[in-house]
């Protein structure tokens, strides 16, 4: 019904350009948000935008969609580990030096966590109202 | 509705009135220590990743009960719309 529309390469040729540059600026936001506004919550919603960009182009199902699924709940599972055991324990103290690491590590994980998630709900969402059509 | 405008103007009230008697003590503690303590030099980060820890772990717990349920409600509405394909 739509073919036209979906399988525009105009649209696809304009995506495959843009891309990189919001990947690039997703990863910007994750790796700098220690000291520049940003962080993993805001860098991990930007990453989301290449997952819709590929549904505008591609609408058929997302394979692997049960994998990044499970990689939602790992991360948490790592996210609460890190997190409970360096500052709620009180790691922080007992090894100052890994005060660095353990900041940009649980940048990187909650935007690992954010991305896999929200593309999770915006996969099911699309699915639910694609399949309207059948 | 009421309610709502009561407890609004009632916050506002409180503040014009009561911001300048509180202690002003927790942003200046953070702004003086979170880039020696937490070794960040942005404060925000700082906060949402030390000072404030529970709040960014239970929202991360939140996100993934939200993709919980977004999974599970979607998986039981199509199989409520296969079953009434078969009626």
């Amino acid at each position: 019904m739509n073919d036209g529309i979906r399988h525009s390469e105009i649209l696809e040729d304009i995506l495959q350009f843009i891309y990189p540059i919001i990947i690039l600026f997703g990863m910007y936001i994750v790796f700098t948000g220690i000291s520049n506004p940003g962080g993993g919550f805001q860098g991990g919603a930007i990453v989301v935008a290449i997952f819709m960009c590929r549904y505008l182009v591609y609408p058929d199902e997302m394979r692997g969609l049960d994998l990044i699924g499970k990689l939602d709940k790992l991360v948490l599972i790592f996210v609460l580990a890190l997190a409970s055991t360096f500052i709620l324990v009180g790691f922080r103290e007992l090894f100052p030096f890994m005060n660095r690491i353990y900041n940009m590590v649980i940048g990187i994980l909650i935007g690992i966590k954010v991305a896999s998630g929200l593309t999770v709900v915006f996969y099911t969402f699309a699915d639910i109202e694609g399949g309207d059509e059948d | 509705m009421i309610c709502v405008a009561v407890i609004c103007l009632t916050v506002v009230l409180f503040n014009a009135f009561y911001a300048e008697k509180m202690e002003p003590s927790a942003y200046e503690y953070y702004i003086e220590n979170a880039a020696d303590e937490a070794q960040m030099p942005n404060a925000v980060t700082a906060i949402y990743l030390r000072y404030r820890i529970f709040d960014t772990l239970f929202e991360a717990l939140l996100l993934a009960m939200a993709v919980s349920a977004v999974v599970y409600f979607a998986a039981a509405w199509e199989k409520e719309v296969e079953e009434h394909k078969d009626e």
